[in-house]
């Protein structure tokens, strides 16, 4: 193998047991075999009721979960190898993003992302003119303001994408232009994902507990993750129902 | 996680250079710069339909390159309007440079595209010869597995974090935006991180606000720092007086002609470029003849080890100076020191302006001494120089209008029309990590 000291934390070199380290490491997609490599995988943020806004730190097994919850989503829609994904998202939600994104590049898929923001928009309405998109995820009212500040018909900006999940405000506006979008919600330091069939809103039931208190959605986080989460006010509210033996949220 | 069984890898920690390459004799360089061309070449000249086409169009066969000093008398150019007229042409939206069928690209990175449609970048995590930053950079700037690193991004180019994940280091992950910098003062009494990725003038602009609004002590957020990165465009004399006066550990990096980056080492001294990695060419814009170490030209970049979109002779349009000396860091390869980009240039009455020519005059007016500004530049030939020029406060506009003319009349001998609109205005006017010196409209 050929390396030119560009990843994996390991200098240009042919030393054989160095480069057996490195064999399959993809650049930052699994702790380094450096040592010293930090057991953190990184510290996100959180936005919680009442503009309160918390760190969340996570570990590389927190990550390794929550990108099995991403990817089964994922999996939902049909996501095959080949298939296009664009991500809108600031970078300080990378820790929620950041799953689909590698479960997306776990199935073959290929990414492009950009920001949830009227200026970048047109960015997204490049990658939809030139590419059949198969998932885009995250579209944002300021996405759609832009687009229409510039011009542009939505519906006919996101007929080439096959699924578009869409946040509150965005999902309406882009279910009155006819489109069919699944919803996304923020829970805090994790996402809901809607496919509007009924089922309500899925999330990771196996790293986080739900619950209504009085229409408000309070989250508590797993023992075994890092960053701990305890019955914390999510500013999301609705309700938590059973669906096919699951936890699932419904908003209100 | 790393493989439990595997054994430990034996890597001085307090080695001074992150790879041996970084310190190779001249001579050294250039062989191994020898044998990376001919076979970058068998590789790019078999697969990049651009490439064949701009060769053959020239008249230039592969087989008439065995050297370097072939490929420099013989090899074609290419430069942004090449990609974009194949990528126009050809619906083709990576210009015709891409080498690997599309199953092996796994992140389509674009340009902030501030001039146009964004320029694609076709990444892959696990080819050896991608890179947009190295390692050698951030060894060289302190950054030590375990290490955290205050991470002001964005998610248009590439997946930065991957690189810090490499070094085993902490990102934290902030919000390349003003409003997220009260959140960075208490991320840096928390944590203590001791790197920063990266400042711009945006946040620059915005931490002198914060300051000004709340009295926070900045030289105490900053003393934890052994780095702290600044990007995205040229840092102006007000940006430059600000970070000095807060004790940020400022180090630059720029573009290596859309081929990798160029960074600051501690010794501050012009920045490395990686020829192991990379054939660099300064040319006389004009004659397109090499210049000498010590002289300006404009960057021509070859990408010797990236296999996924590399570009040969490419014509960057960024001006540079630079120099072959050995830097006092230890280093030996080129050293380049960014002066402008010539798509920011504009001819007024056939006279040259650059945004570098009237920042500081911006910057001396008080109310606009943010020096957030723009260049309005329909065409390149303009009969006047337009401003666009941010200010601050609720000052009399008419007589700051009259002091931004002077000030900038006194620097290049121009009167410039100047339209007045408020800093938190123009800020919104490009991506979140600059502001596009130039603007069409």
């Amino acid at each position: 193998m050929r390396h030119y000291g560009l990843f994996g934390g390991v200098p240009a070199t042919n030393d054989p047991a160095l480069l057996k380290l490195i064999e399959g490491y993809g650049r930052g997609l699994k702790k380094p075999p450096i040592p010293g490599a930090s057991d953190t995988w990184a510290i996100g943020r959180v936005d919680l009721a009442d503009g309160v806004v918390v760190d969340q730190p996570l570990s590389w097994a927190d990550i390794d979960h929550d990108i099995a919850f991403a990817g089964r989503i994922l999996d939902l829609m049909g996501l095959k190898s080949g298939d296009l994904c664009f991500y809108s998202f600031l970078y300080g939600q990378s820790a929620q993003f950041w799953p689909f994104m590698k479960a997306t590049y776990d199935r073959g898929g290929h990414m492009g992302s950009g920001m949830p923001t009227a200026w970048d928009s047109y960015r997204l309405e490049t990658y939809l003119r030139l590419f059949k998109m198969k998932l885009h995820f995250g579209a944002s009212s300021a996405l759609l303001d832009g687009l229409e500040g510039a011009g542009h018909d939505i519906a006919k900006v996101f007929s080439s994408a096959e699924t578009v999940v869409a946040f509150p405000g965005a999902w309406e506006r882009l279910a009155a232009k006819g489109l069919k979008p699944w919803r996304v919600f923020w829970l805090g330091p994790t996402l809901a994902v809607d496919l509007c069939d009924g089922g309500g809103g899925r999330f990771d039931t196996g790293q986080w507990t739900l619950e209504n208190e009085g229409g408000d959605i309070l989250i508590t986080s797993a023992p075994s993750r890092l960053g701990q989460f305890q019955r914390a006010r999510t500013g999301a509210q609705g309700e938590i129902r059973q669906v096919d033996g699951e936890p699932r949220y419904f908003a209100s | 996680m790393s493989d439990p069984s595997a054994p430990p890898v034996e890597l001085d920690p307090n080695r001074r250079y992150f790879d041996p390459v970084e310190t190779l004799p001249r001579a050294e360089i250039r062989a191994l710069q020898e044998v990376r061309l001919q076979s970058q070449l068998d590789y790019v000249c078999a697969r990049s339909p651009l490439i064949r086409k701009v060769w053959a169009d020239a008249g230039v066969k592969r087989e008439d390159i065995r050297s370097i000093d072939d490929f420099l008398a013989k090899a074609p150019f290419i430069d942004k309007d090449s990609l974009r007229a194949w990528r126009d042409a050809n619906h083709d939206a990576f210009g015709g440079v891409l080498c690997v069928d599309m199953e092996k690209v796994d992140l389509m990175g674009t340009s902030s595209g501030t001039t146009g449609d964004p320029t694609f970048f076709a990444e892959s995590w696990t080819h050896p010869g991608d890179w947009v930053w190295t390692p050698r950079e951030m060894w060289s700037l302190g950054l030590r597995p375990g290490d955290h690193i205050a991470e002001f991004n964005h998610v248009l180019r590439s997946v930065g974090r991957l690189y810090f994940h490499d070094m085993g280091a902490i990102p934290i992950l902030i919000n390349h935006d003003a409003s997220d910098l009260p959140r960075f003062v208490e991320i840096c009494r928390r944590y203590r991180p001791t790197w920063l990725f990266h400042l711009s003038s945006p946040l620059i602009y915005g931490l002198a606000r914060l300051e000004a609004e709340t009295g926070v002590d900045l030289k105490e957020v900053f003393s934890s720092f052994t780095a702290c990165i600044y990007g995205g465009e040229p840092m102006g004399r007000q940006a430059r007086e600000l970070v000095k006066r807060w004790d940020v550990p400022i180090y630059e990096f720029s573009s290596l002609g859309d081929s990798g980056t160029v960074w600051e080492c501690r010794a501050k001294d012009g920045f490395h470029a990686w020829e192991d990695l990379a054939l660099m060419e300064v040319l006389d814009p004009a004659t397109l003849e090499p210049v000498p170490s010590g002289g300006r030209g404009e960057l021509v970049i070859t990408n010797l080890v990236d296999e996924i979109d590399p570009l040969i002779r490419f014509r960057s349009g960024d001006l540079v100076q630079w120099s072959a000396e050995t830097c006092s860091c230890g280093r030996t390869h080129a050293r380049v020191w960014p002066i402008g980009r010539t798509t920011d240039e504009i001819l007024v009455r056939g006279q040259s302006v650059l945004p570098r020519d009237i920042w500081s005059a911006i910057e001396d007016v008080p109310e606009t001494a943010a020096g957030l500004f723009q260049i309005i530049r329909p065409v390149r030939d303009m009969d006047e120089l337009k401003l666009r020029v941010g200010y601050e406060g609720a000052p009399d506009l008419a007589a700051v209008e009259r002091a931004v003319q002077d000030a900038v009349e006194g620097a290049i001998g121009i009167r410039p029309v100047v339209l007045l609109t408020p800093n938190a205005e123009i800020v919104k006017l490009g991506p979140p990590h600059k502001i596009p010196r130039t603007a069409k409209a």
